[in-house]
This record gives C-alpha cells, sequence and structure tokens, in this order.
C-alpha cells in the first residue's frame, strides 16, 4: 500500500471517527440511535475510491471510535462492529450489482437499515432470551431508512463536490 | 444534489412500511411480571422477586451498575456508561420489560415472554 493510499484512508477515517464520537452525543428520543453521519464518510469513500478503502475506513473509525469514547470492552463495541461490516457488505453488495437502477442514496439506506437491524439482533442475542424486540426492530428500521435517505444525499453532493475538486471519476 | 432514482424511492418506501408493520402489530395487554432475571457479562446470572424491595449490584465490563427494586417496579440506579441511556429508562414493571446498559454488559428483563416477540432462531 503506497503512501499517498494510507494517509488518504487515515484523513478519511478521522473524518469518520469524528463525526462518530460527536454524533454519539446528540440526544435521541430512541436509545443508541445514532444519526449515522460517520455513515457519510463510509459511502463517499466506498463510492469515490472502493469496497476495499471503505472496509479499511468503517474498523478503524469502529475500533478508533469506541476507544475514544471509552467502551470498546463492551456488547456496543461487538454491536457496531457487526452492524459497521454488515452494512458495508449491502452497500457494497448494492453498488456493484444495483446501481444502475439504485443510486448512492438507495446503497446508503439499505447500509442504514442494515446497520441498524444487525445491531438490534446482536443485542438481542446478548440480552434477550431468545425474542427480538419487535418495536424496537420497527423503530430502528424506519429511522435507518430515514437517516439512509438523508446521509445518502448528502453523501451524493458531497462526493460530487470532491469528484470535481480532484478530477475523480464517480459513478 | 443528487436526485434520488425511482429504485432509491421504492425501496425506501418497502423499507419504512415493514418498520411500520413492526411497529403497528398490537401489543396484547401485558401483566405485571413477579420475578427479573439479572443478566451480566461480567456476572453469575441472578432471578430476583419482585415483591421484596431490595438494592442489587451487579458486576459488569465497565464497573458496577446499582438496580433498584421498590413498589414491583425495577429500575437502574447508576451505572459506569458514558450516556446513562439505561438510567433514562425509568421504572418496568410488566411482563417481558427489560432495562439494559448496553457499554457495561448488564441486563434486567421482567420474567413472563411478551406476546409477539419476533423468535430468534
Amino acid at each position: 500500500m503506497d503512501a499517498k493510499r494510507v494517509s488518504r484512508i487515515g484523513v478519511l477515517s478521522a473524518c469518520a471517527v469524528a463525526a462518530y464520537v460527536f454524533e454519539s452525543f446528540i440526544p435521541v428520543p430512541v436509545p443508541w440511535a445514532r444519526i449515522g453521519l460517520s455513515n457519510i464518510v463510509v459511502v463517499i469513500t466506498l463510492f469515490g475510491w472502493g469496497l476495499k478503502e471503505a472496509l479499511l475506513v468503517t474498523l478503524v473509525r469502529i475500533v478508533a471510535g469506541n476507544l475514544l469514547l471509552g467502551i470498546i470492552m463492551s456488547p456496543s463495541f461487538v454491536m457496531s462492529l457487526a452492524g459497521g461490516v454488515a452494512a458495508l457488505a449491502v452497500m457494497g453488495t448494492a453498488r456493484a450489482r444495483a446501481v444502475p437502477p439504485l443510486s448512492i442514496i438507495g446503497a446508503s439506506v439499505a447500509g442504514a437499515v442494515t446497520n441498524n437491524a444487525v445491531q438490534i439482533y446482536v443485542f438481542a442475542l446478548f440480552f434477550t432470551a431468545g425474542g427480538v424486540p419487535r418495536e424496537l426492530m420497527g423503530a430502528f428500521v424506519i429511522l435507518g431508512a430515514v437517516v439512509g435517505l438523508l446521509t445518502g444525499v448528502l453523501s451524493g453532493a458531497l462526493l460530487k463536490k470532491v469528484a470535481l475538486e480532484r478530477g475523480m471519476r464517480v459513478e | 444534489m443528487t436526485r434520488p432514482t425511482v429504485a432509491d424511492v421504492a425501496v425506501t418506501l418497502v423499507i419504512v412500511a415493514a418498520g411500520v408493520l413492526l411497529l403497528a402489530y398490537p401489543a396484547a395487554e401485558r401483566p405485571r411480571g413477579e420475578a427479573a432475571i439479572i443478566k451480566s457479562v461480567s456476572d453469575t446470572t441472578r432471578v430476583i422477586s419482585l415483591s421484596e424491595d431490595r438494592i442489587l449490584v451487579v458486576e459488569g465490563a465497565l464497573g458496577e451498575t446499582t438496580i433498584k427494586v421498590a413498589g414491583g417496579q425495577l429500575e437502574f440506579l447508576s451505572s459506569p456508561c458514558p450516556h446513562k441511556v439505561c438510567l433514562g429508562r425509568g421504572k418496568i414493571a410488566a411482563e417481558g420489560d427489560y432495562i439494559v446498559c448496553v457499554p457495561n454488559g448488564v441486563s434486567a428483563r421482567i420474567s413472563g415472554k411478551s406476546a409477539f416477540d419476533a423468535v430468534v432462531p
């Protein structure tokens, strides 16, 4: 991996971690809900530079973000890891297979919903005696769709701007 | 601004519909529970009766969570987590209700199955 790539991943990861830590303090009606600001960085990385880059940014964001918040040795770390990786898998697949009908926005929605659903599922595995709380899942699925839509639009706009400035090819 | 495509909107609507279905399914009237199961990633699992008032200290991943039982209701009094979401949950009493401190890995669930829960395979 060359120096340019390493530093690019470093900068993108730093943005993602900053967004993640920042948004964790925003009060939200539903517990553990995140506005998903850090997902903007992951989506932009995915569509601008590819899956491998996006995976690295995701992993660094989760590890560093949880380390900073002091919760790395805890179930929420496992939850966010499972959610983040699953979301990226879904977005990567969406990008590779479904992007002509879908756009970065659709991929972002799919990613946000997957992230939320997987987090709830892992939470259920840890904590409930075999039941997934239906209302919680419903609320997080809707939240994911709304958040994914907003972050998708923002990501699309930001990516266009970045591509324009750097002369990058963007799908 | 990027415009959403028709496919984007369709996918989003389907997802929102699924979420609404999950939410709107009517929850049955749930009876007050009699006992609570307290689990922790770093402590033994305990089953306690809700008819006896008490204060319980549970060891978790980050430190101690204090649980209070009074008047048949259970609440978390203190926990070493950064955002104290578990403390804001308030008091629970119905069967199937639960409070969880995710960072500390501690949960309390009122025993009795809640109707219409999806089953984790």
